[in-house]
């Protein structure tokens, strides 16, 4: 254990200089039911944790988890925080649990992850450890037999405007960054020790239908459909309002812009009446004047955001609307024998 | 002489009608830390977390492990360990006590009583698993035992540990934890949708076999069979035609109208970016363009004629639960909603 702990510290030392692209997320089984215990006996509530796992090469493997407690506003609290999560740390170091952080788990309600602090508490975590994923868990769509699971990362070039926060169009321009570069989702492949695995063919029961095919065979996905449209409305009704802000920006520069017109024709105009009379010119710049002062463009960050929040929704909408024509189809056949 | 005390043998507690339950996520901890001990040390236990349910169910859902030492004779256990870990366990989930502990290896062991003490002054009547990793029969054994001491007066000679019954509950893991890749949306359904031809297949054949006496009929099984067909629901041909209908324009609308919205939102903004487009405009169309669709689709009513290769029973297996669980009410009011929305973005 040890000794390939040592290998794989070498091996990341050894390939500081061109740190290979992260390709897949492995998740112990035993994370996942981790992660899956603390979402759903804490749901509704959202709840996050620390991954533990080693970085080797290109795969980012994370062998164990612990849960956060729910945090208050508490200041008191929150330092109480920090020395949980150490003294977890220490705990669990002490029975040979990779005691490396390599990111964090949340749960969500139906994917509306994508949010300001998200990509905060991202940036936090990337500044101590070079690589870091964010497991996302949502409670809500298991009771459809589904796995919500997903391994997301901000891309580099987010985080190097993010940094700089400019999130003009200009700057977006020239990075050619749009609303889907934001996130990365990165490939999760689950994987057991050979003992668990051997442990869970025997105990495995060996009925044909799991209750999994159930869940997934409801036919009533109609709930989940509509709060998904709610939830849908609501972004609309968001988005619309950025695009308020940006339309008030437009008109805003737009005046500035004929004002400056108007007033350097008027400069003009008079500069060629004192050439005409022989006086110095006066500057075709001024800068004390209030009209040259730029105005600040709003932020894209959150119009992006949302945009990113709407694909979500339309995509498990895109989802449930396929699975339902199936279901259906397959109804309509038993129906019809 | 008389006895002025009489000292009496007996067991404590003398009923052990308890039996637990073990979640997954127990198992897979306690192979995990096995997986992880140190390198001298033979077995591994640890504290068992959970409740105790109304009914006298040991409800095990956590477990940690706690670092010890053994000799032949003697056992050190890392309380301030133990103490700490169940500290930050509480902070999470107050609602998890002690329930008792865990070791690794098979059946109980000498050292164990001792451990059982240690426990029984944390919890009354703790829960002793243990989880065979060696496979020393060949075969998995996860047993759980409670103490029964053996006591003359107040002296206490011996205790017994006695066999629970043990209830795994492996849905979860199941579900989750034996597959290489998660399947996507379609691909779990496809999966499923296999297994459950596969069991109406499986059935057809045997109620044909009977039919033509192949096999000897079991009343049991037949019976099962004719509950199943008769969970299906009767609606009249028309009723059942438009009910698929509606759901299926809805789907429908719903698809093209989110693909559209997705394709649009992307070419958009690439072209846009930076220079404020009409947003809402666009949307607009997108939405009336959809809304036209959808108002296509129910003028048509498109009869949807696909069938799926199966066979002409409508039956399935042993305990299957009925699937048909079309909620009627929704279907009535989910169009109109739709429509609401349409025109909600219009405006």
């Amino acid at each position: 254990m040890a000794n390939t702990m040592a290998r794989s510290f070498l091996q990341v030392a050894a390939t500081e200089e061109v740190a290979p692209p992260l390709r897949v997320v492995q998740i112990e089984g035993l994370v996942i039911l981790k992660i899956i215990k603390h979402c759903k006996e804490l749901s509704p509530a959202l709840v996050t944790g620390q991954l533990l796992g080693l970085d080797v090469g290109s795969v980012l493997e994370v062998t164990n988890c612990f849960p956060f407690p729910i945090r208050d506003e508490d200041e008191e609290i929150e330092a109480d925080g920090a020395n949980y999560q150490l003294e977890m740390m220490r705990c669990l170091r002490e029975v040979n649990v990779d005691n490396n952080t390599v990111g964090w788990y949340q749960s969500t309600l139906l994917g509306s992850f994508q949010t300001v602090e998200l990509i905060e508490t991202f940036m936090n975590y990337q500044e101590n450890i070079r690589r870091c994923v964010c497991i996302i868990y949502d409670p809500s769509k298991s009771s459809q037999g589904v796995l919500a699971l997903k391994a997301l990362k901000l891309s580099d070039s987010f985080m190097e405007l993010y940094r700089n926060n400019n999130f003009t169009g200009e700057k977006l321009r020239e990075k050619n960054l749009s609303w889907v570069d934001i996130f990365e989702e990165i490939p999760i492949k689950v994987s057991n020790s050979a003992l668990i695995s051997a442990f869970m063919t025997e105990l495995e029961a060996d009925s044909p239908v799991t209750q999994c095919d159930f869940d997934r065979l409801q036919l009533s996905t109609n709930p989940f459909m509509e709060r998904n449209v709610e939830f849908l409305i609501e972004c609309m009704d968001d988005l619309s309002m950025e695009q308020q802000k940006f339309q008030f920006y437009y008109r805003n520069l737009s005046r500035q812009q004929s004002q400056q017109q108007a007033w350097l024709q008027k400069r003009r105009t008079e500069n060629m009446a004192r050439k005409a009379a022989g006086e110095e010119l006066l500057p075709e710049e001024d800068p004390s004047n209030p009209i040259f002062k730029p105005i600040p463009e709003p932020s894209r960050l959150d119009s992006f955001l949302i945009t990113n929040q709407i694909s979500n929704y339309c995509n498990q909408i895109n989802g449930v609307a396929g699975q339902s024509f199936s279901k259906l189809y397959l109804m309509k056949a038993l129906h019809e024998n | 002489m008389a006895t002025s005390n009489p000292t009496v043998l007996q067991f404590s507690p003398s009923s052990t009608s308890v039996s637990a339950k073990v979640h997954p996520l127990v198992v897979f901890n306690i192979c995990d830390c096995y997986v992880r001990r140190p390198d001298q040390a033979e077995r591994v236990i640890g504290t068992l977390l959970g409740s105790v349910l109304p009914d006298g169910t040991v409800d095990i859902r956590n477990s940690y492990a706690v670092p010890h030492n053994e000799s032949s004779d003697q056992v050190a256990l890392d309380i301030d360990y133990h103490h700490n870990m169940l500290q930050s366990h509480l902070k999470v989930n107050p609602k998890e006590v002690i329930v008792g502990w865990f070791s690794t290896g098979f059946g109980v062991t000498g050292g164990s009583a001792l451990i059982h003490e240690f426990y029984s002054r944390e919890v009354t009547n703790p829960v002793h698993l243990t989880v065979d990793t060696g496979f020393s029969n060949g075969e998995t054994s996860i047993k759980a035992f409670v103490s029964v001491s053996l006591s003359l007066g107040d002296q206490q000679l011996a205790a017994q540990f006695q066999e629970i019954p043990l209830d795994l509950r492996m849905v979860e893991a199941e579900r989750t934890t034996m597959v290489d890749k998660l399947p996507n949306d379609l691909e779990g359904m496809e999966a499923s949708m296999e297994r459950l031809l596969a069991l109406i297949d499986d059935v057809y054949k045997y109620v044909d076999d009977v039919v033509e006496g192949r096999i000897a009929p079991d009343n049991n099984i037949g019976r099962f069979i004719s509950d199943t067909v008769n969970s299906i629901p009767k609606i009249s041909p028309s009723a059942f035609d438009r009910l698929v209908n509606d759901t299926l324009n809805l789907c429908l609308l719903e698809m093209a109208e989110f693909e559209t919205a997705i394709s649009d939102l992307r070419d958009r903004e690439r072209e846009r970016m930076g220079c404020g487009g009409n947003e809402v405009f666009t949307l607009v169309i997108t939405f009336s363009v959809a809304l036209i669709t959808y108002k296509c689709n129910r003028l048509c009513q498109c009869p949807s004629q696909a069938r799926l290769p199966i066979s002409s029973s409508s039956v399935s297996a042993n305990g299957f639960k009925p699937i048909v669980n079309i909620p009627m009410d929704r279907l009535k009011t989910t169009p109109k909603k739709r429509q609401i929305l349409s025109l909600y973005i219009l405006i």
